[in-house]
This record gives C-alpha cells, sequence and structure tokens, in this order.
C-alpha cells in the first residue's frame, strides 16, 4: 500500500470519526432541543383563552358578565419607531385613569408621566424580544393604538368582568384576580367558592404553518378545544336586592351606625334572595379597597345574638313540652342572682308571674332564666345544636366561620341563664337567619343556598335541602303566633304594618371587647318573617354600632319593616284586613 | 391502464393538496373575522347589560316622569250578602 492510499484512508477514517461525532452530537445530545426549534419553526401553537362563566339573578340578568380587554405588547425585532416619541404617545392612550373623578390635572399628569417612564424603559430592553406595554386595555384604547400604525406592537385578548350593577352584591359575589401564575382565580363569595366551574379551561390549537407564517390545511392538526365555564343562577332577585341596598344604604346614615347588614332568605327552600353589607366594595376596582372589606360579614363575622336568641331557646322548651305560651314565671318579679351575677331585665321593669308567650313580648331575661332552668342544659345544647347554631350552615360562599359552642358539660349555671337571652353565645348572621327560618318552614331546617341552577353543556339544578326537622309543625305554629304577639304588642309595635301578620324578635346586644362589654357600644338587630301564616321571606336585619339610639326598637325594626312594607308590595301580598 | 389511472390519481392528488394548502390564507382571515365578532358581540352584550341595569331604568324613568310609589291603597272586595253573618 502506497503512503498516497494510507494518506487517503486516514483521511476519510478521521472524516468519518468528525461526521459520527458530529451526528450523536445532534441526534443524542442536541435531538430533542433541535426537534424543537424544527417544531416551532413549522408549527405554531395558539392559546384559545376561555369565557368564565356569568353569575345570573332568578329574573335572567346577568349580575357579573365579560367584556373585551386586550394586553398590549411590543415585538421589539420588528419595532423601529424612535422610543421616546413612541412612548410619549402611547402613555397618552394607555396611561391609567386616576382613582377620582376630581383629580386635579397634576395628578393626572402625573400618571401619563409614570406610563411614559415606564413604556420608554420597556421598548428599550435589549434583552428581550417581546415585552408588555399594558393590560385590560379598553377596545376604544386598542382602536387608538393601532390607528398610530407603529410596527411590532400587537394584542393579545384579555377578557375581565363586568359589572351592570356596579357594586350591587360585592359581598356575594367576590371577585376575580389573578393567582401566582397570573390566571383568573375567584376570591371570596360565590366566585371564590365556584371558582373551578366558572373559570373554563383554556384551549390549545398546534398547526403547521407555511414560511409566511399561515396555516397549512393539510399539515399535522392538534391540541384541544377551550372549555368556557359555567354560568351560575342564583336565588338572588335583583329588585329585591336593590330594595334592600337602598333601605340599609339610608338607614345607616339616619341611625349613625358603623356598618349594617340584611339578609334575606325564601324559608322553604333557604335560597338567599337579598344579601347587603355597608360599607362595602366595587369588585371591578378591588385593589383600591381595604382588604377587611373583602369578606361577607353576614357569613364571616360573628356577634353575640341578644335578645333574637329568645325565640330559638322557646321554641327548643315549647317543643320538649316544659313549658305552654300560657306557663306563668314563678321567678320574674325581680332582679335574679346566680353566684356573683345578677340578671335583670333591660328596662329594670319586672313582670311577676307573666307567660311564656309575654316573656318574649317584654324580653325578659329573668323570664328566659325561667324557660333556660325548664329545659336543662343538656336538652338546651342539643336543640341549639339542631337550629345549626355552632355548626357550619354549609352556605355557598367562600368565607363562612363558624363560631363553636360551648359544650353543655362545660356549662355552668350562669352560662345556662346568659344563653338563654343571648349572651355569652355567638352566631354568624346566616346561621341565625336560618334558624328563625326553620321556624317559618314548619320546623324543618333548610341549608341556605345562593346558587338555584349550574348552567353549561349539562344544567345541574341544586335542588333545595332539608337538613332535618328540628321542632315539630305544630311547635313553629305555636312559636309563630308568640313572635307575632312580640311585634304587634311588643317595645317595636309603632313600627308594625297595618293588616300584615308579622313574625319577629328584636335583639340588642352590647358589644364585647377585651372580655367586657362595652356600655355604649350595641348592635341591634331584628329578625322575623312574613307574612306570618305563609312566609314569602324570612330577614336578618343587623345595625353595628347605631348612634341615634342603642336600641333595636328604635333603629333595626323600624329598617326591617320599612323594607317589609316594600316587599309586600313587590310580591303583590295583600294585607289580611 | 393502470399507469394512466396511476398518473390521473396522482395529478388530482397534487391539484387538491396545493388547492387546500393554498387555502391556509383564507383560514386565518376566517378565524381573525371569528376573534372579531366573538369580541363584537360580546361588547354588544355588555351594551345591552349597561342598559338593562337597574340605574339606567331609573335613570330613564326619572327622565320619563316616573316617580317611585309613595303610598299604595289597598281595595277589599266586600263579602257577599248571602255570606255575610
Amino acid at each position: 500500500m502506497t503512503d498516497r492510499i494510507r494518506f487517503t484512508l486516514t483521511l476519510f477514517l478521521f472524516f468519518g470519526v468528525v461526521i459520527t461525532l458530529r451526528l450523536f452530537y445532534w441526534q443524542i445530545i442536541s435531538g430533542s432541543e433541535l426537534a424543537a426549534l424544527a417544531d416551532s419553526q413549522h408549527s405554531s401553537l395558539i392559546q384559545v383563552p376561555s369565557q368564565r362563566g356569568k353569575i345570573i339573578t332568578s329574573d335572567g340578568f346577568s349580575l357579573v358578565s365579560n367584556q373585551p380587554a386586550y394586553l398590549t405588547y411590543a415585538y421589539l425585532p420588528q419595532f423601529t419607531e424612535d422610543i421616546d416619541k413612541a412612548a410619549f404617545k402611547l402613555a397618552q392612550i394607555l396611561a391609567p385613569e386616576p382613582e377620582s373623578t376630581t383629580a386635579s390635572a397634576k395628578l393626572t399628569r402625573q400618571l401619563i408621566e409614570n406610563t411614559e417612564a415606564t413604556i420608554a424603559s420597556r421598548l428599550a430592553n435589549q434583552n428581550v424580544a417581546w415585552t408588555p406595554l399594558a393590560r385590560k386595555i379598553t377596545p376604544e384604547q386598542k382602536a387608538q393604538v393601532e390607528a398610530l400604525g407603529y410596527s411590532g406592537i400587537g394584542f393579545e385578548n384579555e377578557s375581565i368582568r363586568f359589572y351592570p350593577e356596579a357594586s350591587m352584591s360585592a359581598h356575594l359575589l367576590g371577585f376575580v384576580g389573578s393567582d401566582q401564575n397570573g390566571l383568573a382565580q375567584g376570591y371570596f363569595g360565590l366566585e371564590g367558592f365556584y371558582n373551578l366551574e366558572l373559570r373554563g379551561r383554556a384551549g390549545i390549537i398546534r398547526q403547521e404553518k407555511d414560511a409566511t407564517g399561515k396555516p397549512i390545511l393539510v399539515g399535522g392538526f392538534g391540541g384541544f378545544e377551550s372549555k368556557n365555564g359555567r354560568n351560575l343562577v342564583l336565588y338572588l332577585d335583583r329588585s329585591v336586592q336593590r330594595i334592600v341596598e337602598a333601605a340599609l344604604e339610608e338607614a345607616i346614615k339616619r341611625y349613625g351606625a358603623k356598618s349594617g347588614e340584611v339578609l334575606i332568605m325564601e324559608p322553604a327552600t333557604g335560597g338567599i334572595i337579598a344579601s347587603a353589607s355597608f360599607p362595602h366594595y366595587d369588585p371591578s376596582d378591588f385593589s383600591k379597597f381595604d382588604n377587611s372589606l373583602f369578606k361577607n360579614p353576614a357569613v364571616a363575622d360573628s356577634y353575640e345574638p341578644g335578645s333574637t336568641f329568645k325565640v330559638l331557646v322557646v321554641a327548643a322548651a315549647l317543643d320538649e313540652g316544659v313549658v305552654e305560651p300560657d306557663t306563668k314565671c314563678d321567678i320574674c318579679e325581680g332582679p335574679l342572682t346566680i353566684g356573683e351575677y345578677t340578671i335583670s331585665t333591660w328596662n329594670q321593669k319586672y313582670n311577676p308571674g307573666i307567660t311564656t308567650t309575654e316573656i318574649i313580648q317584654y324580653s325578659d331575661n329573668v323570664g328566659m332564666v325561667f324557660v333556660g332552668r325548664k329545659i336543662g342544659k343538656e336538652k338546651l345544647h342539643q336543640y341549639l345544636t339542631n337550629f345549626g347554631i355552632g355548626q357550619p350552615t354549609g352556605i355557598d360562599l367562600e368565607e363562612e366561620t363558624t363560631p363553636q359552642l360551648r359544650p353543655w358539660e362545660k356549662w355552668g349555671d350562669i352560662h345556662l341563664a346568659t344563653t338563654s337571652f343571648g349572651q355569652g353565645v355567638a352566631v354568624t348572621g346566616v346561621q341565625m337567619l336560618t334558624a328563625v327560618s326553620a321556624i317559618a318552614n314548619g320546623g324543618k331546617l333548610m341549608q341556605p343556598q345562593v346558587v338555584h341552577e349550574i348552567q353549561g353543556a349539562t344544567t345541574v339544578s341544586l335542588n333545595s335541602k332539608q337538613v332535618r326537622q328540628v321542632i315539630s309543625p305544630e311547635t313553629a305554629e305555636e312559636m309563630t303566633r308568640i313572635m307575632v304577639n312580640a311585634v304587634t304588642n311588643g317595645e317595636a309595635q309603632w313600627t308594625k304594618i297595618k293588616g300584615y301578620q308579622i313574625a319577629g324578635k328584636t335583639g340588642t346586644a352590647q358589644v364585647a371587647i377585651a372580655g367586657n362589654y362595652d356600655e355604649e357600644k350595641t348592635i341591634a338587630s331584628f329578625v322575623g318573617f312574613a307574612p306570618a301564616d305563609k312566609p314569602k321571606f324570612a330577614m336578618l336585619v343587623k345595625l353595628r354600632e347605631p348612634t341615634t339610639s342603642p336600641w333595636a326598637a328604635e333603629t333595626a325594626a323600624p329598617l326591617w319593616t320599612s323594607i317589609a312594607r316594600k316587599l309586600f308590595l313587590y310580591y303583590g301580598i295583600p294585607p289580611d284586613s | 391502464m393502470i399507469i394512466t389511472v396511476s398518473l390521473a390519481l396522482g395529478l388530482a392528488n397534487i391539484i387538491v393538496s396545493n388547492m387546500v394548502a393554498t387555502s391556509g390564507q383564507r383560514l386565518q382571515e376566517l378565524e381573525e373575522k371569528s376573534a372579531q365578532l366573538n369580541s363584537e358581540n360580546q361588547e354588544l352584550a355588555r351594551i345591552i347589560s349597561e342598559r338593562k341595569s337597574l340605574t339606567a331604568v331609573e335613570e330613564k324613568a326619572e327622565k320619563l316622569g316616573l316617580v317611585p310609589i309613595s303610598e299604595t291603597m289597598n281595595l277589599l272586595t266586600p263579602e257577599p250578602l248571602a255570606q255575610a253573618p
């Protein structure tokens, strides 16, 4: 073999090894990376956004829907404009609006300047090819940006929540923010509780494209379709909600209260017809409000119910057969001493020998101790538990809390006494209303529900759920008569509506602060239902720290009747006589 | 014969593939149109909701001179004479 042939063979061998190594590098080491690069050159992934489900009132109106919005971005390799000039023009369009409509020109100018600086710095960033300029811009803003004719500026569809009735039912609805991945996430209320049903699922389309980026129909096609979120249909009546919100807002001003809530339920189903709380927030602009406003106080805040609780205790005693409506109190002649404590009536007036019916009528604390002792700790605890006290109601709202009911074994005599007139025990508004609704509903306790139906590819009706029969229908009827008497002849009788039978009870509870009761601050409430013989609605009204009068009979009761008067008209309920 | 049919089928395949492949632009246009119409639809739904809101209806009612009900009167039908005690 000549040297020339040997040299040629060596050369071939050398190049053979080089080519093998190179192929090894391409196929084995960088294979997946190169395959992905090739794939990205001839195929595209398109994300198809899903629409978040609507929240619809019982009259078919979308209380929460979606409106188009856009993410504006710049693709820097294609952006050829002068950065400073472009940033100036874009800022005029994309700058956020001032929070207040009366904001000064200086503040507006400041916002524009800040936006201009942000846009300029993003456009000048040489480390990225793609940069966002503004989120959730309106279709009008998009049209204005398009009119500038800048190349390299693009838009992506986004969808934001739209509230045609503004802040109506804000606490019930909750709001939509973003999770840690920037995806829409519902917080609080219905948006939080039903986030999975509402959010839907974005789709992905994978298709081959030609050199100009257009799809090739005969090429590969894959991915999965987007799935819109499901709609929620509520029990909530929009007109009732408006009546309630207007009345509550006005009452808070009139009585100088710190805050207030109204909750209305349909006793037969447990459906929430209206829920209003003030102060509230704007769910479309939630970030401008304090976090403490986000939770619905009707389900998240506990309070001492005071005298409204007496109706549950008397109902339990009647059902147990330990008292009758005309059973006379034999300890009601004066204040009662239990250990180191003295139990007195709210007005220091005593009514020797009053009946059970009159105990509720006069809201007599000593009389309630009489009733409490008749039923005893264990049975009273059992009935209260059956009424749902100390238990979660199961309402479909995210932030429900459940104050504990002390075990009866740990009750001293004073606990039995104070519990019988609603002190030393904590409830949420929805617990109290649900329990009283059971009396209105022939003794059947219903689970409170906000959503009536979930609409989607298949529609699911959420049937009303009976939790248990707490008291007999006969006891419920007797208790209703006692509550009607309390409204007709009790301290709030001046608020009664002529011709209508209303069953209700006032409650004025002191506010417990650091283990003691504040002498001046009260929570005034009224709970009841109407018409008493065939209840259409049960309603709880609660005013925190009213300043014009601490008494529920002078604040919460007139608010309750003012709303009830409008509801009788709205529902077309005629007077009895 | 077989060769002729094969050639004809091959030619037909090329023509159809070519026609379909060049429809990509049309597909893209239709997709853009669909997105635009969806967006418009959403915007129109928003406007309808806004106009049907109770606030808007109340404003319109006030402009038309309607006022809230301040007092109601119930007319009770007297019992027929024969049923009266």
